[in-house]
């Protein structure tokens, strides 16, 4: 699939088959997270990939919206560390990334907020889920599976309604 | 280019030609942002295009310290959100992150250069309130980042950790 086609047609999945993540597929998903965008490439960032069950619960359990996210194949929990300079971009690139590629190859997820720096509730339990130190901190959560379901696109803004030319 | 060679071959890129970016790919570029995954859906977000060099200048005063080469880019991206979003550090980086792969994608070069509106105890929060003040964003809005595009000039290559330094399973 080519990248824009991936970017324009992935949704958020909520319901997956029992499938499992290829291995070779997740490396090439975990890969686009590495090598997204971040500041000063300090790349202070780890992938908490999730593939136990019981780590699962735990994780679905800690949140309010995502309590569906255990019954993908996989959780992925971005933690990012005291020397990234700009944490909250780099999360979001690396999250966004992994999602991308997901679709790509025929995986759908769903991104969980969970932000440590701001202290959210999801990000401390998850935190503790995985044994996170203190230093560092759970900045986003999403899952990965065989999609379940179809989901039609959400209504968009059109264009115009989010683009501005110089000027507000 | 397909998905996964695009996301992994985008690098940061700060020398440009002098060629424009085609208006059809611009807009690509921006519908890919426009689709990036936000919080309840809720699309708080604004991309203000930048190419009056008035705009610009004011732009790079307040940046200049880092980034110089914000000049010689044909056009800036402004992203910023607005009081709807319910998750703007991630809005706006997904944002971001989708417009910068898909103007590698068109064969265009990108660099993400930090501005954090929200956080006002960061460096990049005066980039972002400066550049804010430019563009006459609204005082409940918010801007997240800054990219410049064009023409590559420049094919840059970072180091770059492997996985198994950073990919851990079930526990950090």
């Amino acid at each position: 699939m080519d990248a824009v086609t991936a970017m324009t047609t992935r949704r958020s999945i909520r319901k997956y088959t029992s499938d499992p993540v290829k291995p070779e597929d997740l490396e090439a998903i975990l890969n686009c997270g590495r090598l997204a965008p971040n500041g000063v490439n300090r790349q202070a960032w780890k992938f908490i990939v999730a593939t136990d069950q019981k780590v699962k619960d735990a994780m679905a359990d800690a949140t309010d919206y995502g309590k569906f996210i255990n019954q993908a194949a996989v959780v992925v929990a971005v933690a990012i560390g005291p020397e990234a300079a700009c944490p909250y971009e780099d999360a979001g690139a690396a999250t966004c990334n992994m999602l991308n590629a997901a679709h790509a190859l025929g995986y759908g997820g769903c991104w969980i907020g969970a932000n440590g720096l701001q202290e959210h509730p999801t990000a401390q339990c998850v935190a503790k889920v995985l044994g996170v130190p203190e230093d560092w901190h759970i900045m986003s959560v999403f899952s990965i599976g065989v999609p379940a379901e179809t989901v039609v696109q959400r209504p968009k803004k059109t264009l115009d309604e989010v683009v501005a030319y110089n000027h507000f | 280019m397909d998905t996964l060679t695009a996301l992994r071959t985008r690098r940061a890129v700060r020398k440009y030609t002098d060629d424009p970016v085609k208006p059809e790919d611009l807009e690509t570029i921006l519908d890919c942002g426009r689709y990036a995954p936000c919080g309840i859906n809720r699309q708080g977000w604004r991309f203000i295009v930048v190419t009056d060099p008035a705009v610009r200048e004011k732009i790079y005063e307040a940046n200049k310290r880092f980034c110089k080469f914000i000049l010689q880019a044909p056009v800036l991206v402004v992203v910023a959100v607005g009081p709807d979003s319910v998750t703007p550090f991630e809005d706006s980086a997904a944002a971001t992150c989708n417009m910068l792969n898909a103007a590698h994608d068109l064969g265009y070069g990108t660099c993400w250069l930090s501005a954090n509106g929200i956080s006002a105890d960061l460096p990049a929060y005066f980039m972002a309130t400066e550049t804010g003040k430019a563009v006459n964003l609204p005082e409940d809005w918010h801007v997240m980042s800054v990219f410049t595009l064009g023409v590559p000039a420049e094919t840059p290559h970072k180091e770059k950790k492997p996985l198994g330094d950073i990919v851990s399973y079930n526990s950090f």
